[in-house]
């Protein structure tokens, strides 16, 4: 079980190292390389600055509860539906890992929406980790 | 606060121990049971209006109980014409039939009764919903979605005939088909005159996004010689220096809004005549689009559920009712504190609602309530813009967390991703609301 201030410190740790880094080449990269992978794509293939590898890990660790998760997904389903031909992805099966790295990416301001950076910013780590877990275990195009 | 949700806990104590043995069974077990018997026996849950609100909450209610629970949906038609998108449909890029939604699959494949119906009044003693016809639906818990009625005596001279000729289309429906045939036989040179609502109203970019999509018509014909002119009772409006900014660099000199501090007060209308006056001038034209105050649905004051202004105070932690604990109320109808009357607001409330009603009548957990809100607006082709949040309960009101709002001068790239963002979110919204066909 992860101890969510001790997770909260490291984000906050890494937002101020990405936020205070002179080249803002090295910001845009990991923005634009959000993008061009997509909603799905592992935040862990960012570079160093945007490495939130340990972080996804941790979240990943927590013991989340399935029906925390399937309540909390109930929010997410007015915009992203089974099939998800449109611009909104779906999420069904996405992997958990997935999922967290895509949060954390829009809560700590690295990937571009601003619908999903406002939802994402007021999430906590227990939050994040029951959301992985429900649509981790839906087999896509369950509804 | 605290007393009514000590209160409700204990409530929900009581209920659970009273259904504890037919719930122990097991929904497998209750679903074996013959169909009459069951229908005695299970809780049974009542949903008064089949739009976003109360559809999503039946919906949620009988997916998530697996048949624990009896839900019957009433709404007096069995279609619905979503106002999600009908500005869409006024400025051509939809069809009728696009945004027009059934109930088949609530009832094929959740299980859920649909009575089509008015329902009239409801005898909250009792716990009985009396039908038009004078059927009584009994409940366990009832929750109540029945929209916006429309005040029609807010601005003199209008009324429910004079809809006819001069139409609101604030409701999906004849209405907007209305709209759209006056809009199509407008000639260039002919005016419109729309008068928009006080708050607070359902949809507020709504009445700006129309604004938006009649002037896109108006350019599509070729027009030059007509003018819009929105008369608005509030000084400031949803997502304005979008809006206008977008009347500016797409229709140039076609729209002219006026608030308070330049018209003073809107007065009487005049349909036949195509007239409305207001304390500066009188403005004229060819078709007149008067969008009145409004309130929540009768059947909300009928039930005494409604306080002074209009709308129904509720529990920000659960949508309960603020004067009945066996009443639920969503959407248009109820008192959202920092949430707008959208679609979406519905959508989410109706969640938060189904998960307390489950909570009240099954062995579920109630966890804390969360909701979002986003309202896309269309203010041309492929020119999207969007507002929206995050909200939680805090100190007894619903309270946003956090939100957000499209800026002035954003690139045509990104407000046509916002465009298609909306588009998306439309076939999602229906697919959460009505089940996927």
């Amino acid at each position: 079980m992860a101890s969510v201030g001790g997770s909260c410190e490291r984000l906050s740790a890494l937002d101020c190292r990405v936020r205070n880094r002179s080249s803002g080449i090295i910001i845009l990269a990991v923005i634009a390389g959000a993008g061009i992978l997509g909603f799905g794509a592992p935040a862990s293939s960012t570079d160093d600055a945007g490495d939130i590898t340990p972080q996804i890990e941790a979240i990943a660790a927590i013991d989340a509860d399935p029906a925390f998760g399937a309540y909390l997904s109930t929010q997410c389903t007015a915009c992203h539906s089974s099939s998800g031909d449109g611009r909104i992805p779906p999420l069904n099966g996405m992997p958990a890992n997935d999922m967290i790295g895509a949060l954390l990416e829009f809560k700590l301001g690295l990937r571009e929406n601003e619908v999903m950076r406002s939802v994402a910013a007021g999430m906590a780590d227990e939050d994040i980790a029951a959301l992985a877990l429900h649509f981790d275990q839906q087999e896509p195009n369950d509804r | 606060m605290t007393d009514s949700i000590s209160n409700n806990a204990g409530k929900r104590f009581l209920i659970n121990r009273r259904h504890f043995g037919l719930l122990a069974g097991s929904a497998a077990a209750t679903l074996a049971l013959p169909a009459y018997l069951r229908a005695q026996d299970r809780p049974r849950v009542v949903v008064v209006g089949g739009g976003a609100g109360g559809a999503t909450a039946a919906r949620y209610i009988a997916k998530d109980s697996d048949g624990a629970l009896d839900v019957t949906l009433i709404d007096d038609s069995d279609t619905y014409v979503t106002c999600f998108f009908s500005n869409l449909y006024l400025g051509g890029y939809r069809d009728l039939q696009s945004i027009t939604q059934n109930y088949d699959t609530l009832v094929s494949q959740y299980g859920i009764n649909k009575i089509t119906g008015m329902a009239t009044a409801v005898d909250r003693d009792a716990k009985i919903v009396r039908m038009e016809d004078g059927t009584e639906v009994p409940y366990d818990r009832l929750v109540i979605a029945p929209g916006i009625d429309l005040i029609w005596d807010s601005i003199e001279g209008y009324s429910e005939e004079a809809a006819e000729q001069a139409p609101h289309a604030w409701k999906g429906g004849p209405q907007t088909e209305l709209l759209r045939q006056r809009l199509d036989a407008l000639e260039d040179g002919e005016n419109i005159v729309m008068v928009t609502p006080p708050n607070p109203y359902r949809c507020p970019p709504g009445p700006y996004e129309r604004v938006s999509m009649m002037a896109h018509v108006l350019k599509e014909k070729g027009f030059t010689d007509s003018r819009i002119f929105v008369l608005d009772p509030k000084e400031t409006f949803s997502k304005q220096g979008l809006f206008q900014e977008g009347w500016e660099s797409h229709y140039p000199g076609m729209v002219e809004w006026y608030g308070p501090d330049v018209i003073g007060e809107i007065g009487a209308v005049d349909v036949a005549a195509g007239t409305v006056e207001t304390g500066f001038d009188t403005f004229s034209g060819a078709l007149l689009n008067i969008i009145p105050a409004q309130k929540a649905g009768q059947i909300a004051a009928q039930a005494e559920l409604v306080n002074e202004t209009g709308f129904c105070p509720i529990d920000a932690t659960s949508m309960r009712s603020a004067v009945d604990e066996n009443i639920f109320v969503i959407g248009d109808a109820c008192i959202p504190g920092d949430m707008p009357k959208s679609a979406f607001s519905a959508n989410s409330q109706a969640k938060v609602a189904a998960l307390n009603v489950r909570a009240d009548l099954t062995d579920s957990t109630a966890f804390p309530a969360r909701y979002a809100n986003t309202c896309w607006s269309l203010i041309e082709t492929e020119d999207g813009v969007k507002v929206g949040g995050q909200y939680e309960p805090v100190d007894g009101k619903i309270t946003a967390t956090s939100t957000f709002v499209s800026q002035v001068g954003e690139d045509a790239e990104l407000r046509r991703q916002t465009y298609e963002e909306s588009v998306a979110w439309y076939d999602s919204m229906i697919e959460d609301t009505f089940g996927a066909a």
